[in-house]
């Protein structure tokens, strides 16, 4: 940003310390008097805006960010304009290496994620924190310490949920017993841990109440009292039956439901707006003609959903075999789908035909490259469809799929999406 | 004898004759219901088969034309494997590279030796305590199972019972028949 002592004349930013520089040149050494008099008419100018010259730069300035809009989009842990297409900051975690899962503030001044610390880098003693960044600045504000047993997955969504009311966050502990620490965000204080056995990842299923997973295919209901400590655990119905078709990991929350989908392409509610979930019914995603197809849902973040249109997006492929781990291989189709009527709306390129396919070489958690691993719905009017594949992110208007950016030029190739949350 | 020894092998031995009995599926599930249920156990049944490997210099079985190239993805036993295999970075499909540990606490896959047609239970343990190898990547993940099937899953960092969860590496050990 230009100074306000600087003027511009032409391309050149111009203020006095060059023209004073210029002046020292053209005065010779031994004439001092007459150096001293074109000095003072040198200055008699400058006062007139006859001369103008360069600024300084002030020393140590760093850049606040605005209020946020609605397209900002984090790429894991950098923040990006998806419209202008301006990279707009980097969260300061110690280890950037895989995605985490971010919780937001009913303020949205504070963003809340989970972190691992060894005294000794890789060994030592082990620290685990909840630790808080300000969202104006994307550095860290404050850290509340909890027992180091947060679960250290290639998943993300499900190790970090905050209930509906805003204050309590829950961390999915895996040593391999499984439990939840709880925080209150309010008070900045980790209040206890409370034992899941046999259940494991955490979504938030109301006011003050968390919603997991169990290994036989049960939701588990763990609700807490106004301090945020355990007030009853309780199992409910069977949400799916894990030997046949279990549901994958990345839950998405539409209005007062989850969604998940599962392996074999079926997408299953969970209503959490009683006291307890209600399971609804399950309804499949792929049509016959799909399946004789060998259509699979596939990808890291399979599922994303626009909350005024009630339009669903998933993350779908050909693959002759059903899908082992269907989070390692990318979707090369977007489907979009009206969750009142079940209808498919949209089939679109998941990848630009520009763009190249491929990406990162083979290793933990990278994808096959060939379309799109990760998906993301902006809100509001004129939704963005943001796509991440392994060489890069489109933005389209979600509504019509008309490109906006094939490939932003100033954000990471891919990443986990997440919204900038106002 | 170490009382909690002796109860572990009392525990593997269950576990594989409970295998033996039930199909690969409920097995897996019920098997990861007993690793959670008894999690507050400090050493884990099947878990602890990988660490007595360990401590013991664990030998594989004898198995008939237990054959092929342990540092190719495509080798029999790593089917379910998601991971930098521990051949390639120093150590063998059994051990770990020099300076690791293996991982107490692991999830176990079933995988079809073609040399003799046999089911065997494959137990994938983690070699912790270095940074990750970065050679070999094999993510077969046949019969892979979500977070929630903690014993079915490798999208766990099985490291998470040591000390430092620091991931090297993946071993692939025959725990014995799974169809016997």
């Amino acid at each position: 940003m230009r100074d306000r002592r600087t003027w511009q004349v032409g391309s050149v930013y111009w203020n006095w310390t060059l023209c004073l520089r210029y002046t020292n040149i053209m005065t010779p050494q031994k004439h001092p008097i007459r150096a001293i008099a074109i000095l003072i008419g040198l200055a008699f100018a400058a006062a007139a805006n006859i001369c103008a010259s360069q600024d300084f730069d002030s020393f140590g300035r760093s850049e606040v960010l605005p209020d946020p809009e609605r397209d900002w989009v984090f790429v894991d842990y950098s923040l990006v304009d998806a419209t202008d297409d301006h990279f707009l900051g980097l969260i300061g975690v110690a280890q950037a290496g895989r995605p985490a899962a971010f919780r937001f503030s009913p303020d949205g001044l504070s963003l809340f994620l989970v972190e691992t610390f060894y005294t000794r880098g890789n060994r030592g003693e082990r620290t685990d924190t909840v630790t808080i960044f300000d969202t104006a600045t994307l550095g860290v504000a404050g850290e509340v310490v909890i027992p180091p047993k947060r679960a250290l997955l290639l998943v993300v969504e499900g190790t970090l949920a905050l209930t509906d009311n805003g204050r309590f966050l829950g961390v999915f502990n895996l040593t391999p017993a499984t439990s939840i620490s709880v925080v209150d965000i309010e008070s900045k204080s980790f209040v206890g841990e409370i034992s899941t056995p046999g259940c494991s990842l955490v979504f938030s299923a109301g006011d003050r109440s968390y919603m997991m997973i169990c290994a036989n295919g049960d939701l588990l209901t763990v609700t807490l009292d106004e301090d945020g400590r355990e007030v009853s655990k309780e199992r409910t119905e069977r949400f799916f039956d894990p030997e046949t078709d279990p549901v994958r990991e990345p839950g998405v929350r539409y209005g007062d439901e989850w969604l998940f989908v599962s392996f074999d392409g079926y997408l299953h509610t969970v209503d959490i707006s009683g006291e307890m979930p209600r399971v609804g019914e399950s309804w499949s995603l792929l049509t016959a003609s799909d399946r004789e197809q060998n259509w699979r849902i596939a990808g890291r973040q399979p599922l994303t959903v626009h909350q005024q249109s009630g339009r669903l997006y998933v993350l779908a492929r050909q693959n002759d075999e059903p899908l082992d781990d269907p989070a390692d291989v990318d979707g090369t189709e977007i489907w979009s789908f009206d969750l009142a009527s079940r209808e498919r709306l949209q089939r679109l390129e998941a990848r630009p035909e520009s763009a190249a396919s491929g990406g990162a070489a083979a290793t933990l958690g990278s994808t096959s490259g060939d379309g799109a691993s990760n998906i993301l719905v902006t809100q509001g009017d004129d939704p963005l469809l943001v796509s991440a594949g392994g060489t890069g992110i489109s933005v389209r208007h979600a509504l019509t799929g008309e490109y906006l950016h094939e490939r932003l030029q100033h954000a990471p190739s891919n990443g986990w999406l997440a919204l900038r949350m106002r | 004898m170490d009382p909690l020894n002796w109860f572990d092998r009392r525990f593997e031995t269950g576990a594989r004759h409970l295998a033996r009995l039930t199909s690969r599926r409920s097995f897996l599930t019920r098997l990861g219901t007993l690793l959670v249920g008894t999690a507050s156990i400090p050493l884990l049944p099947l878990s602890r088969a990988g660490a007595q490997a360990a401590d013991a210099g664990f030998k594989d079985p004898d198995i008939e034309g237990d054959e092929g190239d342990p540092t190719n993805c495509n080798y029999w036993r790593y089917c379910s494997i998601d991971g930098f295999m521990s051949p390639c970075c120093g150590g063998s499909a059994s051990s770990c590279p020099p300076g690791t540990e293996m991982s107490a606490v692991t999830w176990i896959g079933t995988c079809r030796n073609p040399a003799d047609g046999n089911d065997y239970l494959i137990s994938y343990n983690d070699c912790c305590g270095k940074s990750p190898c970065r050679q070999c990547f094999c993510n077969n993940n046949e019969d892979d199972m979500p977070a929630y099937v903690t014993a079915r899953s490798n999208n766990i960092n099985w490291c998470l019972a040591h000390s430092t969860t620091a991931y090297n590496s993946t071993v692939a050990l025959v725990l014995g028949r799974a169809d016997g």
